[in-house]
């Protein structure tokens, strides 16, 4: 038993206080083809995983990360006169938008940028809610349907998402707008309106329509996994057909909900599109707010201030969710 | 209440629910389509008539027409770079071990989670910085960064089901390593790798929030020219412009679909 152990503390040492024999014997086995042929593919295998994973990595290493990190830094800066960058260290701009209203060409926001972000995050939960509620059922169903055209079914809740975003946001404008669908809809039957666009509502129906799918597939995924037989067995053991949805079908499609709820959260609070045709100056959200000081305030220092804040949060809700389920399967269903 | 109701009708509800939530989702869509035919300057329900008046303003106007090729260009450059990282990638992290693999995967998917804006705005203050011009390089690198993450998860789903055992047979005949990577890998994971890049391309194609910071008045693309009519005029030419970008990212995909029966669309989800 301890002889085992002193030879066990021997083979930790660096190999010239190791006795002679060790040494000896690992210079025959690395002068043996076989072992060197073994050890050559082993740093190949390396090399290549360097090469092959590390390009990807490398790529966004330098066109998403090193970008950020630059905002970063642009972050402690200060917007000088006419948009230039006054190079000095300074936590002014976090100051502002977390302490101060906000001054955007001389128009002053009545909501500080922490309201805007509030009303990204309101948007975003509602519009979860929203897809989770309308997008089960047809996810349910298409999970269990046995209709020969289930794929045709599928192929429609995925090709919205090859139609380009602008266009999908912009068809509501025509759905919700002055001369538009429910208007003229509504005028039939003597009910008079301005249209519904450039309101809460409006944004986030908009949202709803756009991340539908994110929500159905994963909950389809999960739906067809499983299988007949406990629900059938449930039946058999006397559960309505609704306790048995309850107890069987519903917890095993959690995953499914899950994924799904946090994808069109995070897609959600996150865009631009949405407020910017179908909302009015109140709807804003983050994003826009962003972008209206990058590109039109042109005060690259707040607008990177205000995007490291938002990733901040993101990254919180990220971390916050990894908890419960790991961003991997997110991807996987 | 419920435990009333039959099977089939609890089952006929469920697909009832289904169809109203289809109308949701294409409605809009085939509405777009159907105004685009109607010949008035403002939108009517039903149309008063079928014209070609707006696609005959569309295809007459250059300025459209440059940026529907300005976007072409830029979707197919991404289409290609995105499809070559994204496949090389894939193949690094579903073959090989090494540490923090997870952790790192979720770097390649983090320009689908971090808003386009942020991307937008971070690419140009930095590209801008170290003095790159706005051109389509420009265009081409920061679209392939945002369609890098579907590129890879399409590859990568698709290696995870690939059989290596035939390469193995492919060595053992005589094959070199390029030889077998050639024409034994590439054709059976070329069907993830096709859907991954032409889901790649008509994204870029469509690309609006990130890319209003990248362009030039010479390098304007498409889902910028119809952003700028909504906002300015809204002329019923963006429904003529809207279907035929529709024709080219979702009409044509499909065709070519059906015709090599390959299923590439459904493979993308």
């Amino acid at each position: 038993m301890s002889e085992r152990h002193e030879t066990r503390a021997e083979d930790l040492r660096p190999a010239s206080s190791q006795p002679l024999r060790f040494r000896v014997w690992t210079a025959v086995l690395r002068a043996d083809p076989v072992v060197r042929g073994i050890q050559v593919v082993k740093r190949r295998e390396r090399l290549l995983t360097v090469l092959q994973a590390g390009l990807g990595l490398a790529w966004m290493a330098l066109f998403l990360l090193a970008p950020l990190v630059y905002i970063l830094s642009l972050s402690f800066w200060q917007r000088g006169a006419g948009g230039t960058i006054v190079y000095e260290a300074t936590v002014a701009n976090y100051q502002e938008i977390l302490l101060q209203n906000v001054d955007l060409l001389g128009w002053q926001i009545g909501n500080t940028y922490l309201l805007i972000l509030w009303q990204s995050l309101k948007f975003g939960f509602l519009t979860t809610v929203a897809t989770l509620a309308l997008g089960y059922v047809p996810g349910y169903f298409l999970g269990r349907t046995e209709s020969r055209y289930r794929s045709l079914l599928l192929l429609f809740v995925v090709l919205p998402f090859w139609v380009p975003l602008i266009i999908r946001y912009y068809a509501w404008i025509l759905v919700l707008g002055n001369d538009g669908l429910i208007t003229t809809v509504l005028g039939w039957v003597g009910v008079a309106s301005n249209g519904y666009l450039y309101n809460d509502v409006a944004v986030v129906t908009g949202l709803v329509q756009v991340l539908l799918p994110f929500m159905i597939l994963p909950i389809y995924n999960t739906v067809n996994k499983i299988d007949d037989e406990y629900i059938e067995s449930a039946k058999t053991m006397g559960a309505s057909p609704l306790r048995a949805f309850y107890e069987v079908t519903l917890p095993l499609s959690l995953p499914g909900i899950s994924a799904g709820s946090i994808l069109v959260f995070i897609l959600a609070v996150g865009s631009f599109m949405a407020p910017a045709l179908l909302g009015g100056p109140a709807n804003m959200m983050v994003a826009n707010l962003i972008s209206q000081t990058f590109g039109q305030a042109f005060d690259w220092p707040l607008a990177s201030a205000m995007a490291m804040v938002y990733l901040v949060v993101l990254f919180a809700i990220i971390t916050v969710f990894n908890r419960f389920v790991g961003l991997e399967e997110v991807f996987d269903q | 209440m419920s435990t009333r109701l039959s099977d089939d009708a609890r089952w006929n509800a469920i697909r009832g629910a289904t169809g109203l939530l289809y109308l949701f989702l294409l409605l809009p869509l085939f509405i777009v389509v159907l105004i685009s035919f109607n010949p008035t300057q403002y939108a009517a329900f039903p149309p008063e008539g079928l014209s070609l008046t707006w696609y005959q303003k569309f295809f007459a106007s250059e300025r459209l027409l440059d940026a529907l090729v300005s976007s072409f260009v830029v979707a197919a450059g991404s289409a290609l770079v995105a499809g070559a990282v994204g496949l090389i990638s894939a193949i690094g992290f579903v073959r090989r071990d090494f540490q923090y693999k997870s952790v790192l995967s979720s770097l390649l998917f983090l320009p689908m989670l971090i808003s386009p804006v942020v991307i937008g705005v971070a690419l140009t203050a930095f590209l801008t910085d170290v003095g790159m011009q706005k051109n389509y390089l420009f265009l081409i690198l920061g679209h392939s960064t945002l369609v890098l993450p579907y590129v890879f998860v399409t590859v990568r789903a698709q290696l995870f089901g690939f059989d290596r055992s035939i390469e193995e047979a492919a060595l053992t005949l005589g094959a070199n390593e390029l030889e077998t990577f050639v024409e034994v890998t590439l054709p059976s994971i070329m069907p993830g790798l096709a859907a991954g890049m032409l889901l790649a391309f008509v994204i870029s194609f469509g690309e609006f929030t990130a890319t209003q910071f990248w362009v030039q008045p010479d390098t304007v693309t498409a889902p910028i020219e119809i952003y700028t009519m909504v906002r300015t005029s809204l002329t019923p030419e963006i429904n003529a412009m809207a279907t035929v970008l529709m024709i080219i990212t979702v009409v044509i995909p499909l065709l070519l679909d059906v015709a090599l029966g390959k299923n590439l669309i459904l493979k993308s989800a």
